[in-house]
């Protein structure tokens, strides 16, 4: 989309978008550039010079078990996630929409996850489910069920799900709820008199009409479970035990600032980069075809 | 096939009573439009037939059975919408089945009735069109023929034609008139449009404020209104209104006329329809009039006039006759029983 | 609509509040544990309901925190939010400005620039932005925590977007009136996208506060901590036992502001993150 009517000045625009230029380039551009030609060299034992290697770095990674176990362990941690969070906003959208009087106020209660920071999301479930102190390890032991996510793989992965599923539930319901508010109440009417019961109703004509929010929400849930959701590990598990909840940008960091090893890291975050693209590029596809719909 | 039965229906939004008891019979069959102005209930009427609405007080019966608390798909009725409302995800075909397909319908027999339906309004060439492919008017037929491949007991239409230009409307009317006479339906028309009321109805209920002024047939409906209301709604252009005055016992009108000592009452008024009224010399009428401008429309022409008593009158006058000059003193004459008598409160004396 | 629901809409309500109930647990808990005492805690289960630790808690967590007290880490946090915020919101309105209204030799360029840096989340590029940061001397520093992550595609879109759908009449209105491209910002442009930036401040500011890998990176210095970092340091490594009711009256703490924010410009709030994602 073009303006037909503009401004003319020489120098103007330039010093409007150069604040923001400037810092694309120094904090985006030239570190991005920077990943890329780092993750062809290796450092040599002294940091003092370093090696060219090429794709040497890359190919160490992908024959590396730990790192192909990350992205086994990143994916599985991405569906739970999105699976998870998607489906109780989706239910807790369709009961907020059925109800006229008082979803303003269901809203207000259901919204507040949003505002709370990944890391302190980690906090606040690892507080619950702490081996020693937590109440629902409590519980849990009540009925013979022994929890300690320090110890076990799977309870860890279990609860980086759901601390992370949580907070991601209120963007969820927000934009399904918009989703639904959406639909044309004389479709539903029409759908009613053609004979549908409610649940008919919504599998059969509410739902496929949600699909561009749908599509929409699963991309921005896995970007989301992909890298926003570093806090979480951080606070709860450093991404273990024994690597089972290292996810891939958990293992840049890992691999960089703690083991100091930058040409892996950079190499990782090379491949990151690579991901976060092909994330991006569908998210706007999925964006342009919204508008088709209805 | 079934007939409809109003029996004081009542409606309230909050405290507030928007419908004042209806009551009416519809035979199987009959094709009824609910006429009248915005928000003077006819659609809610309508939704509350359909079980869109909820009903306050009263009955509404479909055949033999009485639907207040029946969901809408348990009344056996079908619906076409003000804007249509097509499934968006489905093709033409697929919207027209899906009642059946949701009834259990079988595969080859949903294809028989959906092709007949199709055959019939003319859909065959877009069975596969998704809605967002087709024009107004063509998304109208899907929407009717989703509605008759029910085979229903009653067809319920909201204000169908408001979305559609003129020319297509004048056409989509008589392709409904058409369809339900051979499809012999139960028929409830809502609409604002006193011309589609007239020309679609076997029977009109004109609505206003919550209130069926008059049911009846369009010729008996426009030949009798009962109110005042109704002589002003239905018939275009609307019927003359004419104040009175009482000096000396008599009513008069127009200043001029003396109707004699008949018994009026305070604030009556009296109706004339502008094709009843011939243009004579001054004098030799009724009253005189004033002519303010005139209306040619080619097969017949509007002449404006005002009388003495600042009453306008409208006088129809064939389209070939030369019409009189704005500013001439005319006379209006009227043929003896053409008058209609309403009182202060609107309601039609009768015997005048 | 008549519809026979009966116990369905108890069911929907029951439904929600039950929702609503899961939702709000681990706030709650949190919120409980905050006023307790140490020895309420050690031993579980834990109860339920408010205790008269609250004062005692803060106070601890106020004034003398892990590494450093959280008023001092809350001051922090205010800054770099505030700082992301308001440094987000100006440039990508003036970026904004000068793609739509202007034409200039590389104006398509600098617009897929910016594009690009959608795929360049700070989790892509933590090694290399820390090393230039650290270049320039930024580390353990407002500046540092700030500018990495000021300059933002996305308000950028929605100003552009928005800016887009003002009609043209207007600027040939203001030019005829005698108005420069300057003029015609402050006097015109941004009356007009008051809801927008009101919006975006919401969502900005809650971003700008819950960062977490960035400031974890480039703080060593513990008075430069903010609370969402600094909550792990408080955490209890290997067999520790932490001091429970301090760090859960620091979560409080730490959740207080993007949560006011959320709940008392909820209209804005929601119309800003659907907009925002068109």
């Amino acid at each position: 989309m073009e303006k037909r009517v503009v401004f003319n000045s020489r120098w103007l625009p330039y010093l409007l978008v150069a604040p923001q230029v400037a810092v694309t380039a120094i904090f985006f551009f030239w570190p991005a550039a920077q990943a890329i030609y780092q993750s062809a060299f290796i450092p040599d034992p002294f940091g003092l010079k370093t090696q060219f290697v090429g794709f040497g770095n890359f190919e160490y990674l992908f024959g590396n078990a730990f790192y192909r176990q990350s992205f086994v362990t990143t994916a599985v941690f991405s569906v739970l996630v999105t699976v998870l969070s998607m489906s109780f906003a989706l239910w807790l959208a369709a009961m907020a929409d059925r109800i006229i009087k008082g979803s303003g106020i269901y809203r207000t209660l259901l919204i507040w996850p949003y505002a709370v920071a990944p890391a302190v999301a980690g906090v606040l479930w690892l507080f619950l489910f702490n081996p020693f102190t937590g109440i629902i390890s409590w519980l849990l032991a009540q009925y013979g069920y022994t929890w300690n996510h320090g110890l076990n793989g799977g309870q860890a992965m279990t609860l980086v799900v759901i601390a992370s599923a949580w907070k991601q539930i209120s963007y969820n319901f927000l934009f399904f709820l918009a989703g639904l508010q959406a639909i044309p109440k004389s479709v539903i009417e029409a759908a009613a008199i053609d004979g549908a019961s409610f649940w008919k109703r919504f599998w059969t004509i509410v739902f496929p009409l949600l699909s561009p929010t749908t599509f929409f929400l699963l991309v921005v849930n896995i970007i989301y479970a992909f890298f926003d959701t570093f806090g979480v590990i951080h606070t709860i598990t450093q991404g273990g035990p024994q690597q089972s909840t290292t996810i891939l940008v958990y293992k840049v960091f890992a691999d960089g600032f703690v083991g100091q090893d930058l040409g892996s890291s950079a190499a990782q975050s090379v491949v990151l980069l690579v991901l976060v693209s092909l994330l991006t590029v569908i998210q706007f596809k999925f964006i342009e075809r919204r508008v088709h719909y209805g | 096939m079934a007939d409809i039965t109003f029996t004081d229906i009542r409606k309230n939004y909050g405290r507030t009573e928007i419908i004042h008891g209806i009551d009416a019979r519809i035979a199987d069959g009959e094709f009824i439009v609910i006429v009248g102005p915005s928000g003077c209930g006819k659609s809610t009427l309508l939704r509350m037939v359909a079980g869109l609405e909820t009903i306050t007080s009263g009955k509404i019966a479909i055949g033999s059975r009485i639907v207040n608390e029946l969901e809408p798909r348990e009344r056996n009725i079908a619906m076409v919408f003000q804007n249509y409302a097509l499934y968006p995800h489905m093709s033409v075909f697929d919207n027209m089945a899906y009642g059946l397909k949701i009834s259990g319908v079988p595969k080859a027999e949903i294809r028989a009735r959906v092709d007949e339906a199709a055959r019939m309004l003319e859909l065959v060439p877009y069975l596969d069109r998704k809605p967002r492919q087709l024009s107004g008017g063509q998304r109208q037929r899907v929407a009717m023929g989703r509605a008759i491949v029910r085979k229903p007991a009653a067809f319920l239409f909201d204000e169908p034609l408001s979305n559609l230009d003129a020319k297509l409307r004048v056409q989509m009317r008589l392709e409904i008139k058409a369809l339900q006479r051979k499809l012999a339906t139960t028929t409830l028309y809502v609409t604002h449009d006193q011309v589609e009321a007239m020309t679609l109805a076997d029977r009109m209920i004109v609505m206003n404020g919550g209130v069926a002024e008059q049911v009846g047939a369009p010729l008996e409906v426009y030949a009798n209104p009962q109110t005042l209301f109704v002589a002003g709604f239905i018939g275009s252009p609307p019927m003359n209104v004419l104040k009175t005055s009482v000096r000396d016992g008599s009513v008069w009108i127009g200043g001029r006329h003396d109707l004699g000592p008949v018994a009026l009452g305070e604030g009556a008024v009296i109706g004339i329809r502008p094709e009843h009224l011939s243009i004579v010399p001054q004098g030799a009428g009724l009253f005189d009039a004033t002519v303010a401008f005139s209306e040619p429309l080619g097969a017949e022409t509007l002449v404006h006039t005002t009388t003495l008593t600042a009453d306008a009158v409208i006088v129809r006058i064939g389209g070939d006759v030369h019409p009189p000059r704005p500013g001439e003193v005319i006379g209006l004459a009227v043929p003896p029983g053409r008058l209609f008598a309403f009182n202060a409160d609107g309601k039609r004396i009768a015997g005048f | 609509m008549v519809e026979r629901r009966g116990i369905g809409t108890w069911l929907t309500h029951a439904g929600l509040i039950l929702g609503i109930a899961l939702i709000c647990f681990p706030i709650w808990v949190a919120f409980v544990a905050s006023t307790l005492s140490q020895a309420d805690l050690v031993r579980p289960p834990m109860p339920l309901i408010p205790g008269g630790h609250a004062i005692a808690n803060y106070s601890e967590a106020l004034f003398t925190g892990a590494n450093a007290p959280v008023w001092l880490m809350l001051v922090n946090s205010m800054v770099m939010a505030l700082g992301i915020t308001i440094g987000k919101i100006v440039i990508s309105i003036l970026s904004a400005y000068a793609i739509v209204y202007f034409r200039f030799p590389f104006r398509m360029l600098f617009f897929w620039l910016i594009f690009l840096t959608l795929m360049l989340p700070v989790e892509v590029r933590i090694v290399p932005t820390y090393e230039v940061v650290a270049g320039l001397g930024l580390l353990n520093s407002y500046t540092g925590l700030i500018l990495p992550l000021v300059a933002s595609a996305t308000a950028t879109f929605l100003f552009r977007q928005l800016f887009l759908t003002i009609p043209d009449e207007l600027v040939e209105a203001a030019r005829v009136d005698g108005a420069g491209p300057v003029r015609f910002f402050i006097d015109i442009l941004l009356p007009m996208s008051r809801t927008n930036i009101a919006a975006l401040f919401v969502i900005l500011f809650i971003y700008g506060w819950n960062q977490y890998l960035w400031p974890l990176l480039v703080t060593t210095d513990p008075s430069m901590n903010t609370i969402v970092m600094g909550i792990k340091q408080m955490l209890p490594t290997g067999d520790d036992v932490a001091k429970w009711p301090v760090v859960m009256a620091t979560a409080m703490l730490a959740m207080l502001p993007p949560v006011l924010v959320v709940v008392f410009m909820q209209n804005l709030f929601v119309k800003g993150l659907v907009e925002s994602e068109k």
